[in-house]
């Protein structure tokens, strides 16, 4: 009887383990699957002491990782960002000529944001930058997600560790929470709603905050979402813009 | 006799003595004039410069802002500047408001083509014009149609039209930014420096191809083109948006314009006022252009600006630091609406500071303005203080000058009265009283003081009113001065000080002939007969 | 005639118009105690303020990489010095003062106010050497010095009050057992990563330099190096040179000592590290006028007493030149006794000077109470203290000397041009 109980216990437990053999890197890299080129518009939501700012922008990417970004507000109208490989370039309705970032001023935030521009340049892989491991499942808003914890492999890396809560059917984030060296939680996201086009989950209404400071709150909300399709090269460049 | 006549006549009697008193009289009264003179142009100026340049007499604020000084954060500003600023200019205490935006900021080390950059312009125009090198031939040929027109009026005798250059600089830069200048042909014979050699390219992407042909033809042109100081540098500095019309009143542009103009209110137009010291390290000039990136509020904004005007600024601070552009553009530029982020306020009586901070204060409330500090310039920072400390060391200096002035006069005065200690003992010998020879003495200094004051503060005055019309000029000991003082102070004198350095000089002067006459008078006339 | 005899006859002439001698030796001792005076003054003034820069904000002058001293606004902590130890050892060779320090940007939170700071990693057994933050003139009741090893901070009293730290809890607190506000410092290490550190405020300063009582934060330099992570290099190295050695020469001999170093080095003084305006520098520039003015009035007493006692003795001069006396010698006499009246008066003046020079040095004159009732919160803002300046001592003695054998020889000449009989009716 006793041996019998054992016996159960343990194919119990075996299939238990047999069912969750999912690794934090395979989550890793079934997030990543959900990466590629892309089109969106988005809107930008920053509130503090001061109250809200909105920006809005459109947002394409190759499957490469080149960037752009140009801006629909009105403050910002006409106002790009180009990222190609490792370099940053802005381009401003009112300047003739094109600012290329460099040094210290890449660590400038961008637009106001939690984001520098030093943040957009290194479009390295996460499992490159982190080591990432399964700490069990947690639900989040209802959903049920595996709770990665994952630790920064070099010193160079901006959040030194990340928890990610990612939905267990969308391979997608729920939550993150980013820290510092010491430990302080440095910036919080929660993810309202995750899109699924073309087979790929996007976060779409993402909520930022950092914990340090009082009334603020970032809100990031994607729309007219496109991925997998052909973006020719000549975006991104500033080329075609002349004055 | 009358004693004063006696006085006088001893006066004349003995020119050269009553000279030298009176000579000693006069300079020292002609010194503390120039002196008090000097200390009231410091003491003005420094006032001066510290009210227009930088507080006012007081300042309005969002409190905000204030609280954060040092990060001059650009959000904390005064909303409805308009409203505000007519409140005060129709106020009937206050003679002179300047809004104003001062916002840090970063020039852009552009790689551009100034026209200081081109060491022989003569020499560079009649290339562009005639030579059939393949790299002059290349930037003509791409010329756009406006450059082309400019450069073929230029003539080639170094006297150029302005505006033609500026025009023509445009197109060159316009080549530069757009085309890529590199060709093996057009480069043939031309051997290029080891690093600028990885710039020889044919397909620069469009974002780097005005850096990359700028080295390249930094280079290839070496003898008539310097080679680019401000690329890749970011030059922190502080711009200032004002409205130059009013800043005739405080930081006065207009006197201190030495090349252009100062622009009109404009936002579109992008103009701007450079120091001559930020102009010459950035080695621009008039009808140049510069980029400049700022962080707003909103996140960062560049734009290109063109020179419009050079000041020359008397702080160095300011003349290496600053720059000016329209109020309006800076709102514009700033995404700052109508909003200013602060009001220097004149007053029309600086006596009566306190009472019109408090009316104003009360207005500025009455018409709904909230969270908006109105400070005196004796609250910010220390300059009260440093005026007071300055204040307190020329009276100290004054208090000096007095104490060996007197030392001065009653020396020459003892001198003058001992020496005639024969003479004194004769007239007693003669019968005259102690207290008539003592006011004998009294009369002579008395006289002679009164004239010598006289000149010294005349010459003195006059000294004063011609330097207070050309100034003295301190500008070599003053490079690298921050002090709120311009290397050329201008004397200037109350005349009621004037009365009183002659009353202080007449009275020291008669009164230290108290000391010898009444010792003399006391002595036997036998002994002051023997006395030498 | 004999040297001898026309000094000895100076020399009596000298003690035989007593009067005369001692009313000019006056008008020259208190021109030259004046002169010495305001100058030592003026000097002390712009030494003050070239103190308040050397010793709270940048040292005589501090070593840094030249790339970050380029891009120095921006206080990247990339471009360092990576060897500061063996330099320190280099610099304490030559017997230099000197001190390392990491100077980054932080954002400080305390409550729910935050403020953007420059963060100084100091060494708190080295740094007062260079630096004056030991002081506790400086320090508000209450403070202690930084610890090394200890996650504590120093601020200065500006920025407290900015962050909104009850200023009176703090100085009524026990430095020690009382309790300490905490503040959390955000930033970014050298590499790039966020880090944060809870540090405890156990000193506020108040120093005479406004510029560091503002948005400056200090921290012990080992607790800086680990968290950002400099891997034992520096931002900078401080050196305080003595206050009467020439600073650019010096900078010379340190720039020489480390010119074989692989890294690229550049060395400041501290009137290019200091980026703020310098209140009085430049200020004694105009004030040389004043002594200019001093020693015209000073001139005019002194030549004034001194004509007047030749041409009252220009019988005497008839007389001596009547009984044949050289006019040579006659000069000669005069010119000695001038230069005696002028040594005992720049004596005296020298000495007076001197004792002057000497209270305001060592105590200062107080002004609190003249300038008035404004809380400028730091004691010597209100205390005139002079300087010690051994040139203008000399150059003041040796023209009061000096200016009156010039002086006395234009009249004595003109008595030796008249005739003889001329002289003897002399008035």
């Amino acid at each position: 009887m006793l041996k019998k109980i054992f016996l159960i216990t343990m194919m119990t437990l075996l299939a238990l383990e047999g069912l969750s053999a999912i690794t934090a890197d395979e989550i890793i890299k079934r997030l990543e699957q959900n990466e590629g080129s892309m089109e969106a518009s988005c809107t930008i939501q920053i509130t503090d002491s001061l109250g809200t700012k909105t920006k809005s922008f459109n947002y394409t990417k190759s499957a490469k990782g080149d960037m752009m970004l140009e801006f629909t507000n009105i403050e910002e109208k006409g106002q790009k960002i180009l990222r190609l490989e490792d370099e940053i370039y802005l381009y401003f309705p009112d300047a003739e000529e094109i600012i290329h970032l460099q040094g210290e001023s890449l660590k400038d935030s961008v637009m106001g944001s939690d984001f520098s521009y030093e943040d957009l340049t290194k479009e390295n892989k996460f499992e490159n930058k982190y080591r990432a491991v399964l700490e069990g499942e947690e639900d989040i808003d209802g959903f049920p997600c595996y709770k990665v914890v994952a630790t920064a492999k070099s010193r160079d890396v901006v959040y030194p560790k990340q928890i990610l809560w990612v939905d267990k059917k969308l391979f997608a984030y729920r939550k993150a929470e980013m820290f510092a060296g010491s430990g302080k939680m440095l910036k919080e996201m929660f993810v309202r709603e995750i899109k699924v086009v073309s087979g790929k989950s996007v976060p779409t209404y993402m909520e930022m905050r950092d914990p340090l400071k009082k009334n603020n709150k970032t809100v990031f909300i994607i729309k007219n979402l496109k991925v997998d399709m052909d973006i020719p090269d000549s975006v991104f460049s500033l080329e075609e813009l002349s004055w | 006799m009358k004693l004063s006549v006696i006085g006088l006549r001893n006066i004349s009697r003995n020119k050269r003595r009553s000279i030298l008193s009176g000579f000693a009289i006069a300079i020292v009264a002609m010194v503390i004039t120039f002196m008090f003179s000097m200390e009231n142009g410091m003491m003005s100026d420094l006032k001066n410069n510290v009210f227009k340049l930088m507080l006012g007499h007081f300042r309005i604020r969002n409190s905000q802002y204030d609280a954060n000084e040092q990060l001059n954060p650009l959000e904390y500003t005064i909303s409805n500047a308009g409203k505000l600023d007519t409140l005060l200019i129709n106020d009937e205490n206050i003679r002179a408001v300047a809004p104003r935006i001062p916002f840090p900021n970063v020039i852009y080390g552009s790689p551009t083509l100034s026209q200081k950059d081109i060491k022989d312009m003569p020499e560079f125009i009649s290339q562009l014009k005639d030579s059939n090198e393949p790299l002059p031939a290349f930037l003509r040929e791409n010329l756009p149609g406006p450059g082309k027109r400019a450069l073929e009026g230029l003539s080639g005798d170094g006297s150029f039209d302005k505006q033609k250059l500026v025009t023509l600089m445009d197109a060159l830069n316009r080549v530069l930014t757009f085309k890529v200048i590199y060709s093996p042909e057009r480069f043939a014979g031309i051997t290029l420096p080891d690093e600028v050699k990885k710039y020889a390219v044919e397909d620069v992407r469009f974002e780097n191809r005005i850096s990359y042909n700028r080295e390249l033809l930094d280079s290839a042109m070496a003898g008539l083109v310097k080679p680019n100081l401000r690329g890749g540098k970011l030059i922190p500095v502080m711009g200032v948006g004002c409205d130059f019309v009013r800043e005739k009143s405080f930081y006065e542009l207009d006197k201190a314009l030495i090349d252009g103009e100062l622009p009109a209110m404009n936002a579109q137009a992008r103009e701007v006022v450079l120091p001559a010291g930020l102009a010459d390290q950035l080695n621009l000039t008039v009808g140049d252009k510069l980029t400049l990136t700022v962080s707003t509020p909103g996140g960062l904004n560049a734009a290109t600006f063109r020179i419009k005007g050079i000041v020359r600024l008397a702080i160095s601070t300011y003349n290496t630091k600053f720059f000016f552009i329209p109020l309006d553009t800076a709102q514009n530029f700033l995404k700052m609406d109508d909003r200013v982020i602060e009001m220097l306020v004149m007053t029309k009586n600086l006596d009566k500071l306190a009472p019109t901070i408090t009316s104003v204060s009360g207005k500025i409330q009455d018409a709904g303005f909230t969270g908006l500090t109105v400070k005196s310039w004796e609250e910010i920072d220390n300059f009260a203080f440093y005026i007071q400390y300055a204040d307190v060391a020329y009276a100290f200096i004054a208090l000096f000058f007095f104490l060996l002035g007197t030392t001065v006069i009653i020396n020459t005065t003892m001198m003058v009265i001992y020496e005639r200690m024969r003479e004194i003992g004769t007239v007693s010998a003669m019968g005259m009283t102690g207290s008539e020879i003592v006011r004998m003495f009294f009369l002579e200094s008395f006289f002679i003081s009164v004239i010598a004051s006289f000149i010294g503060v005349v010459i003195g005055f006059i000294v004063v009113l011609i330097l207070n019309h050309t100034g003295i000029n301190f500008t070599e000991y003053m490079n690298q001065l921050d002090f709120p003082m311009a290397p050329i102070i201008y004397p200037s004198i109350n005349p009621l000080l004037l009365v009183f350095i002659f009353v202080y000089s007449v009275s020291v002067a008669s009164f230290a002939s108290f000391i010898p006459s009444r010792r003399a008078a006391k002595i036997e006339p036998v002994k002051a007969l023997r006395a030498i | 005639m004999r040297k001898g005899f026309i000094i000895s006859l100076a020399f009596k002439n000298l003690f035989r118009y007593t009067r005369r001698t001692i009313i000019t030796s006056i008008a020259i001792a208190v021109g030259i105690a004046f002169f010495i005076w305001i100058d030592g003054w003026m000097k002390g003034i712009e030494k003050e303020s070239e103190r308040n820069t050397i010793q709270y904000e940048t040292g005589s002058a501090q070593i840094m990489d030249r790339t970050y001293w380029d891009e120095r606004d921006f206080l990247p902590l990339r471009f360092t010095l990576n060897h500061p130890d063996s330099m320190l050892e280099v610099l304490k060779e030559n017997n230099i003062p000197a001190t390392k320090r990491i100077t980054f940007s932080a954002e400080v939170y305390f409550g729910d106010v935050s403020k953007q700071i420059k963060c100084i990693g100091i060494n708190p057994e080295t740094d007062n050497a260079v630096f004056n933050f030991k002081d506790e003139k400086v320090l508000l009741p209450s403070s202690r010095y930084l610890r090394a090893n200890r996650d504590e901070i120093m601020i200065g009293r500006d920025l407290a009050e900015n962050l909104g730290i009850d200023l009176d809890a703090f100085i009524t607190a026990d430095s020690e057992t009382g309790t300490r506000p905490e503040a959390e410092l955000k930033f970014r290490t050298r590499l790039g990563a966020y880090q944060t550190l809870t540090v405890k405020v156990v000193a506020v300063y108040n120093t005479p330099n406004p510029v560091i009582n503002k948005a400056i934060g200090m921290i012990p330099l080992d607790i800086a190096s680990s968290v950002l992570e400099m891997n034992g290099s520096v931002t900078e190295i401080a050196m305080l040179f003595p206050p009467w050695e020439d600073v650019n020469e010096r900078i010379k001999g340190v720039a020489a000592l480390f010119a074989n170093t692989k890294d690229d080095l550049t060395v400041m003084d501290w009137k290019n590290l200091s980026g703020n305006p310098n209140i009085m520098e430049g200020k004694s520039k105009f004030l040389n006028i004043f002594l200019f003015l001093i020693f015209v009035i000073a001139a005019v007493g002194i030549s004034n007493t001194l004509l007047m006692a030749v041409f009252e003795r220009i019988r005497e001069i008839g007389m001596m030149r009547a009984l044949g006396m050289k006019d040579s010698s006659i000069r000669l006499a005069f010119l000695f006794e001038s230069a005696g009246i002028g040594l005992i008066g720049s004596v005296v003046g020298l000495a007076i000077g001197a004792v002057l020079n000497y209270f305001m040095v060592t105590y200062g004159l107080d002004f609190t109470e003249l300038m008035g009732s404004m809380d400028f919160g730091y004691r010597i803002y209100g205390v005139f203290r002079a300087t010690w300046n051994p040139q203008t001592m000399v150059t003041a003695f040796l023209l009061g000397i000096i200016s009156s054998i010039i002086i006395s020889f234009l009249p004595s000449s003109r008595a030796l041009k008249m005739e003889v009989t001329e002289c003897l009716r002399y008035q």
